[in-house]
């Protein structure tokens, strides 16, 4: 930006003479007790709930309770430059984050102040932080899929525009792999990312930052940190600021996915604010509100309707468990709130099973409005089979005599699971999911070795690209499973299966 | 400053409901400025559980001998209770409530130079119609105000010195 000393000296002059020196008027009051983040403040009676009040020195505070006598505040930021006795102002203002396009590729603070040193955030705009979620009157029935390009995610809990979808499991089960292979694979469909970061390492921040950045999807995600060593009030607040990013875009008719990660760090920041602002503690030592907490958050994702711009907000909120314990508080409240979740175990991960879904406990309660048709069409079974089969093969570990029926749905399943696999990083695109789904659920793969189904799959990605691009395009033109578009499938898989030879290792038998 | 919770303003509303309905608000006014006065040294023994509780009330009794019997109720409850310790803060509550209910608000001044008699008379008298309320003013001087004055009446402060002025052009220049 080329400004010249006069210009400066100009605008310099403007502003003086423009400046308004009405003297100011507010409500004051003393701190009479600081501590852990935490400000008892006498006075101040003319106090709103949730104000922003102004500490000096440019130290900010949200209005947590408001007592007979004194105000309790959160600081927003570092506490320990506040005195006893210091004056304390109101602002007549909620706390408020800059939003706008100037947000897209950055890294922010809960405060929407740049971490990535690329220089001042250039936008007019601002959203308060906490707002209440739209009403039903703006609203409509989820109806476009949000493809996060994960095989077993698109086919049997299918995530439509607007949907929440927690994703829930025990640490080191992929949690977070699968929310940032979908941004990486939002990559030119339009929807703006915001990907929350509350209670994290710095460094496991760091390295998500770099992955997105490698994978090209910085470019329309924007990243909120509130690490594990910023003020616990930060990251209470931090899934609201993250919220009201995406809010703008949702509002300007676009769509956006907002990924909270992780919501029981959360819920464990607000635990330290409520009980240092002597909030009554309930069940696991949480306020009473601690649904409340996630549930007005997570109301905030929306599917709008036409006379309302018709844009979106998808939240993806990740719990973590314990020992696979989803009937624990904070699970159990995330989960009722949500529209479905994506269950990750430890021991699918461990037996090779990437992603760790559990299909049997994972749901998607409103996104099936929202699959492609010719996908739900290709899946129908799927599910279903997959429960069968993980019965029969637990029965069958018992080595006894199976009949002919039996060792088949053990083949079908066995390959079924196969191609639900997927290695982090590599989304795919919804026509390639549903040939490959359909490979499996049609017997394709019943004569392929079990460990040769990846190969397989490898192979067919690159026959589809380079020997049969219309079929892909025929796909995504009609969207509906249809008679020709079967045909074409099959078709394409009996030249391929034709061409390609996938045999048992030294031909030994099955299954 | 009446923190330590509500407790003194309960006792306060109490008595100052006793004295407005017997219409000897003065009168009590009076006799609970007197104990305010007490020595501490006084205020400890009559709190002291050391010292057996007929002695501490009929000490008590001694010690408020002529006053208004709701006052001596007063402290006779608060010995019972071994709430003696908040007597001070129950006569500034009481203070407070009083000026409360007569319509007379607190200010404070605060000037970059001393104010003359005249200037602060028509200071007060612009607040007391501006906020419909007899002021009881303090004057202060604080010349790093550099100009104007801060005025405080309860809670509510209007900030028209010149320093906040010029910290406000700051904080507009800089943005």
């Amino acid at each position: 930006m080329a400004t010249t000393s006069s210009e400066i000296t100009e605008i310099i002059k403007a502003q003086i003479r423009g400046f308004d020196g009405r003297p100011e008027a507010a409500d004051v009051g003393t701190v009479v007790e600081i501590g852990d983040g935490i400000a008892r403040i006498y006075g101040l009676s003319g106090c709103m709930a949730s104000e922003l009040l102004d500490f000096g020195n440019g130290i900010f505070g949200l209005a947590f309770n408001l007592e007979e006598d004194t105000v309790s505040a959160i600081v927003l930021g570092d506490y320990t430059r506040i005195t006893e006795g210091g004056e304390v102002r109101t602002t007549g203002r909620i706390a408020e984050v800059p939003v706008g396009d100037a947000l897209v590729g950055r890294v922010v603070d809960t405060l929407g102040r740049p971490l990535d040193g690329k220089g001042a955030i250039e936008t007019a705009e601002t959203r308060r932080i906490d707002v209440v979620a739209p009403g039903v009157i703006k609203r409509k029935n989820v109806d476009t899929p949000l493809q996060t390009g994960i095989k077993v995610i698109d086919s049997i809990t299918p995530i439509g525009r607007g949907q929440r979808e927690l994703i829930i499991g025990d640490r080191q089960t992929g949690k977070t792999a699968i929310a940032i292979d979908t941004i990486i694979n939002q990559k030119g469909q339009g929807v703006y990312c915001i990907y929350v970061a509350i209670g994290q390492k710095e460094s496991s921040v760091a390295k998500i930052v770099a992955t997105l950045e490698e994978h090209g999807a910085m470019e329309h995600t924007t990243v909120v940190i509130a690490g594990a060593s910023d003020a616990a009030t930060m990251q209470y607040l931090a899934p609201y600021a993250g919220c009201a990013i995406g809010e703008h875009f949702r509002d300007a008719g676009k769509d956006a996915l907002c990924v909270y990660d992780d919501l029981t760090k959360h819920a464990q920041a607000y635990r330290q604010v409520s009980l240092l602002a002597r909030r009554p503690p309930g069940r696991e030592a949480y306020p009473g509100d601690v649904f409340y907490l996630h549930s007005r958050l997570l109301e905030r994702a929306a599917r709008m309707n036409d006379e309302n711009g018709n844009g979106s907000l998808t939240a993806l909120p990740i719990i973590e468990t314990q020992a696979n314990d989803i009937a624990a508080y904070i699970p159990a409240n995330v989960i009722s709130i949500t529209d479905g979740q994506i269950y990750l175990e430890t021991d699918l991960f461990n037996a090779g099973v990437r992603p760790a879904m559990n299909t049997g406990l994972s749901v998607s309660r409103v996104g099936g409005d929202a699959q492609v048709k010719a996908m739900s069409k290709v899946t129908g079974s799927l599910k279903l089979d997959l429960g069968q089969y993980r019965e029969l093969a637990a029965f069958a570990q018992f080595g006894s005599d199976l009949d002919k029926a039996t060792l088949a749905q053990l083949r079908r399943g066995e390959r079924l699971v196969e191609i639900l696999k997927q290695p982090q990083y590599q989304p795919l695109t919804v026509e390639k999911e549903i040939v490959i789904i359909f490979t499996g659920t049609a017997g394709y793969l019943d004569d392929v070795p079990k460990d040769k189904v990846g190969q397989f799959e490898r192979d067919l990605d690159r026959f589809m690209d380079t020997q049969h691009p219309d079929v892909g395009r025929l796909i995504l033109k009609e969207r509906k499973w249809t008679p020709e578009v079967e045909k074409a499938v099959r078709a394409m898989l009996d030249e391929f299966k034709r061409t390609n030879r996938y045999t048992e290792p030294h031909g030994v038998g099955a299954p | 400053m009446a923190l330590g919770g509500s407790g003194p303003r309960r006792y306060a509303e109490a008595v100052l409901d006793i004295a407005t309905a017997e219409g000897a608000v003065p009168a009590y006014h009076a006799a609970l400025e007197q104990l305010g006065g007490l020595a501490p040294s006084t205020v400890r023994m009559l709190g002291d559980p050391g010292v057996p509780l007929e002695r501490r009330l009929q000490a008590a009794d001694a010690a408020t001998k002529g006053q208004p019997d709701p006052v001596r109720g007063l402290v006779a409850l608060l010995v019972r209770r071994h709430r003696m310790a908040l007597i001070g803060r129950i006569t500034d509550a009481f203070t407070q409530l009083v000026e409360q209910r007569a319509g007379i608000a607190r200010a404070r001044v605060t000037t970059a130079v001393e104010l003359d008699g005249a200037a602060r008379d028509a200071l007060v008298s612009r607040l007391s119609h501006a906020t419909g309320k007899t002021i009881r003013a303090t004057f202060a001087v604080d010349p790093d105000l550099l100009g104007g004055a801060r005025l405080q009446v309860g809670d509510h402060l209007v900030d028209a010195s010149l320093r906040a002025r010029l910290h406000s052009l700051l904080q507009q220049l800089a943005r």
